[in-house]
């Protein structure tokens, strides 16, 4: 008599998703063009492209440059704004057996709550996830997700502003990462996503100008793993929070490495773009790996790091 | 659209860093419109990243004339391409697509007047097809080659075997005109009667401002096919980003080359 079928669902702070993998912000768009290339039903859940209340028509290219084992991307959070994501793309992920994160931005806390308000109560949308790796522009231009009172403050409003339960992506670019779990674990999140992109920037030796048109840009890919890593390690002994790990993740092996660390459940970014069925087969290799190791459920796994 | 781990069946040199990669695949080949791409990836490792956007060169076909394959004709510009120059026959790469929006050619028995082929360089490498696609619905056709040096032209061969009238241009005058493309293709345009003429241009983006600033000029249409720095090739990482007008024409947008383009109307793009 065979075992039943490892068990793959996760609970992120009141959300049961199918199974632990999640497609990361701005690497499927709003789902439709992903969904003619991989099977979004077999997901434990989408990320939409950062939205804001307002139209956002991005930065001017080049807009991405490519890096060792990673890329830098300077898009300007282009996106539909909340309106067209409601009437257009929504509509579009409801069709899908998939949990749907909106993740939201703003320059200001009004216009975080602006955009948490618009969506709160919209048919089909599972959590919210807030960008906090933005300028807040009332305050000189300091991210929101680098500051522990602007990460706290920016999280209240948005708690107050909507029903949802609502997940804080940390930014790596700070000195203490716990400092701001806990900051944004007293402004009311749920979970942590953890982390956004790291800041970078390359040359162009022929032209001696900034290969990206704003100069910097967010660098993702392998080549961030193991920052990614040290960062849920330490996040993870800073709160008690759900965290899901985010950096680098191409495949089976750097996924178990953050359920190790804490992480209950995982979003794949980069590698959406450069191999489109990775996290629909990570699905499938963390359901065969859990069976060969006899493991009923993934969540057997998660903190399950030996010290010493 | 399929993503495929193609074995590479042919690998043909034509000249100095320019090569042929041919790969049999019936799904994603009957599927091929001239103007579509694909999105290869150049190494099994993670450095270089990104898969390369590709335009379909050539269709192969079985004896029935299926199509059962295609190929891609390549010029080594970087990294990357320089990779995909030491591939072997029976070396693996994965494949995505065909995607974006092809050419929007005229079909049989819709009358127009000649239509014009402009390439710069690699640009040439959709425009065999294109020709081929439009001599068998019955239309004329006609191309203009550029390249910085003799060597270094693409396609000529092609347009001559299908019987096409090629016009050569290059940089340093070692065949053909001295100079840009563009010279022999006004040229042309002043010794007859062009009116119906329809244009097509791909290659460097001065060489397409200069088409378009000719179409506009003479009041042809033009189709140009543009290339953008991509990541994901189908639309979803927001790099490739050209500046298009807005539908009302009073302002503009910013639009995927991968997924409206990379064929545009040019007159819907906004020239800098």
């Amino acid at each position: 008599m065979s075992a039943a079928a490892p068990d793959l669902s996760v609970r992120i702070g009141g959300v049961e998703l199918s199974n632990p993998v999640i497609v990361a912000s701005g690497t499927v768009g709003y789902g439709g063009e992903f969904s003619e290339i991989t099977d979004l039903s077999k997901l434990g859940g989408i990320v939409t492209k950062g939205l804001s209340v307002h139209v956002e028509r991005g930065n001017a290219p080049p807009r991405i440059v490519e890096t060792p084992g990673g890329m830098l991307n300077s898009i300007g959070l282009q996106n539909v704004g909340a309106e067209e994501f409601l009437a257009e793309k929504l509509p579009v992920l409801r069709r899908f057996d998939t949990a749907v994160i909106a993740n939201i931005w703003g320059r200001t806390v009004d216009e975080y709550i602006a955009v948490a308000e618009r969506l709160d109560g919209a048919e089909g949308l599972t959590a919210l996830e807030l960008n906090i790796s933005c300028p807040n522009i009332k305050e000189g231009g300091i991210n929101f997700g680098t500051d522990p009172k602007q990460t706290e403050q920016v999280t209240r409003a948005v708690r107050e502003a909507s029903s949802l339960p609502l997940w804080v992506k940390l930014t790596p670019g700070v000195t203490d990462i716990g400092e701001l779990a806990r900051a944004a674990e007293a402004g009311g999140a749920d979970a942590l996503s953890v982390i956004n992109t790291l800041r970078g920037m390359t040359v162009d030796v022929a032209t001696r100008r900034p290969t990206l048109s704003t100069v910097f840009g967010g660098l993702s890919g392998p080549a961030i793993l193991p920052i990614a890593l040290y960062m849920v390690y330490e996040t993870r002994r800073a709160t008690d929070l759900p965290i899901v790990g985010i950096g680098g993740i191409e495949g089976l092996d750097q996924a178990l490495q953050f359920f190790i660390l804490g992480a209950s459940a995982v979003q794949v970014g980069t590698a959406n773009f450069y191999d489109p069925t990775v996290s629909t087969r990570l699905v499938d290799d963390l359901r065969d790996w859990c069976e060969r190791q006899g493991m009923a459920s993934i969540n057997e796994l998660v903190g399950s790091l030996e010290r010493g | 659209m399929y993503d495929r781990r193609l074995a590479i069946e042919s690998v043909t040199r034509v000249g100095p860093g320019q090569f042929v990669l041919g790969f049999e695949s019936r799904d994603i080949a009957a599927q091929c419109r001239p103007g579509h791409f694909v999105m290869i990836s150049v190494a099994e490792s993670i450095d270089p990243l990104l898969r390369r956007p590709m335009a379909i060169y050539r269709l192969l076909r079985d004896d029935e004339g299926a199509a059962r394959g295609f190929t891609l004709l390549i010029e080594v510009v970087g990294r990357g391409t320089a990779l995909l120059e030491q591939q072997k026959p029976g070396d693996h790469l994965e494949v995505l697509g065909p995607l974006g929006v092809p050419f929007d050619l005229p079909a049989a028995g819709e009358v127009g007047g000649e239509h014009l082929l402009v390439m710069g360089g690699v640009g040439a490498a959709p425009f065999p097809l294109v020709a081929e696609e439009l001599l068998e619905a019955g239309h004329r056709v006609r191309a203009f080659v550029g390249a910085r040096t003799a060597a270094a032209l693409l396609c000529v061969d092609d347009f001559r075997e299908l019987g096409v009238p090629v016009a050569v241009a290059t940089d340093d005058g070692s065949d053909g005109s001295h100079g840009f493309v563009v010279g022999p293709l006004e040229e042309y345009l002043q010794s007859k009667d062009s009116a119906g003429a329809l244009l097509y241009a791909c290659g460097p983006a001065p060489m397409m401002r200069a088409v378009h600033d000719i179409a506009v000029a003479n009041d042809l249409p033009l189709q140009v096919s543009f290339e953008a720095p991509m990541a994901c090739g189908i639309g979803v990482c927001l790099s490739c980003v050209l500046r298009v007008r807005t539908d009302d024409g009073a302002g503009w947008r910013y639009a995927r080359c991968c997924r409206e383009g990379p064929v545009f109307d040019s007159r819907r793009l906004v020239w800098e």
